[in-house]
């Protein structure tokens, strides 16, 4: 008999091509791959089951209730990932702080502080989302003049 | 947007506000989808026969969720239209890795179609035990059961793909013939014939080895 531990190997396709074939959305080669697999293979059989239903009874709205509190938690990830990335930038601005700082206190070691803190800086502005936010808006801006200033060019 | 309410984002339009990491985006997919995921969480570890609890499944509907926003799994769907029944998939397995990860437990050894060919056959539902000859029993019962699993599935193997897919979903999984039409896009009658005839040919095997 199949093993269903040992049958999840090389080469099952992933879910998404699975949802793909159950779709109808691969061309037939592919198709005709994946049939030949998955006739072979019970846990992608069983994957093939599971994603029919799962998309027949949501779209039917026939599922029982999840509950708040897995769903709160579950919303809860996205705010966790965002504080998790604001504490690290705050901590790459910090070391910049203290890199520049250092670099006027000790000025033996003046150039090295001050690589650091362009170093610490950089990290910080690469990972900091506001920082990004507004460079993006800021080149923006200035494109949107560069071709503002274009568009008066053609004018005269 | 969805074309059946102005107001409500697309499946597209959310999953791509996930990605790009869009808190509403989140909240509004972690809402519409956390049902099927749960269903289908609960479902694979009914049906795997693994012990477990509210809270396994609570687990494991956090883990996909994890996957999906800081694993980015989303951008590796390519068919949006069939998002849930992809979610459903994700689920399963993360089940399973669940079980194998925390628990130490492994999928089931082997799902067995060979005791269900009697099954929702025609009108008369007897497992393989119970239409193997009565007299023996103990080892010799047990000699018969292997060598007749054995004779059906070098037959099973020896069907089609498509057949053999169609008839282990009803067999195996219990679907509908219409739903089996409906999943592998072939019309109802095409796969009411191809079950019928393959349990028939499973059938002549079965009694051509003279073990019934």
């Amino acid at each position: 008999m199949t093993k269903l531990h040992e049958a999840k190997a090389v080469g099952c396709p992933d879910e998404a091509a699975l949802a793909a074939f159950l779709g109808g959305k691969l061309k037939e080669a592919e198709s005709r791959s994946i049939e030949e697999h998955v006739a072979g293979c019970p846990l992608c059989l069983e994957n093939v089951r599971a994603g029919y239903l799962g998309e027949r009874l949501y779209n039917e709205k026939d599922l029982p209730g999840s509950n708040t509190e897995i769903i709160r938690k579950a919303k809860g990830i996205a705010k966790m990932d965002s504080r998790k990335k604001r504490i690290q930038a705050g901590l790459w601005l910090a070391a910049t702080i203290a890199a520049f700082t250092l670099s006027f206190i000790v000025p033996k070691y003046f150039a090295q502080f001050l690589v650091a803190a362009l170093i610490l800086g950089f990290k910080w502005v690469s990972e900091s989302e506001s920082v990004r936010t507004l460079i993006v808006a800021m080149d923006a801006k200035r494109r949107h003049e560069n071709k503002e200033e274009e568009i008066s060019k053609w004018r005269r | 947007m969805d074309p059946s309410d102005p107001v409500k984002p697309s499946a597209g339009e959310l999953i791509q506000g996930c990605i790009k990491k869009d808190k509403r985006s989140w909240d509004i997919f972690v809402e519409r989808y956390s049902k099927v995921i749960y269903w289908a969480i609960r479902d694979r570890l009914k049906r795997f026969g693994y012990d477990f609890e509210d809270e396994d499944i609570n687990d494991i509907h956090q883990d996909v969720f994890i996957a999906l926003w800081a694993g980015n799994k989303l951008a590796q769907l390519k068919d949006s239209d069939k998002v849930a029944g992809w979610l459903a998939m994700i689920a399963g397995n993360a089940a399973i890795d669940y079980f194998r990860r925390m628990k130490r437990q492994s999928p089931p050894n082997s799902i067995s179609i060979y005791e269900e060919i009697y099954k929702n056959g025609d009108g008369e539902a007897r497992t393989l035990e119970e239409v193997l000859p009565s007299k023996a029993a103990g080892p010799d019962k047990e000699a018969q059961l292997s060598a007749a699993r054995e004779v059906l599935k070098s037959a099973i193997g020896s069907l089609k793909p498509k057949e053999r897919i169609a008839v282990e979903l009803n067999l195996l999984h219990g679907m509908k013939h219409s739903e089996i039409a409906d999943a592998l896009k072939l019309p109802v009658n095409t796969v009411s014939t191809t079950i019928a005839r393959a349990k028939k040919y499973l059938k002549e095997k079965l009694e051509g080895s003279r073990l019934l």
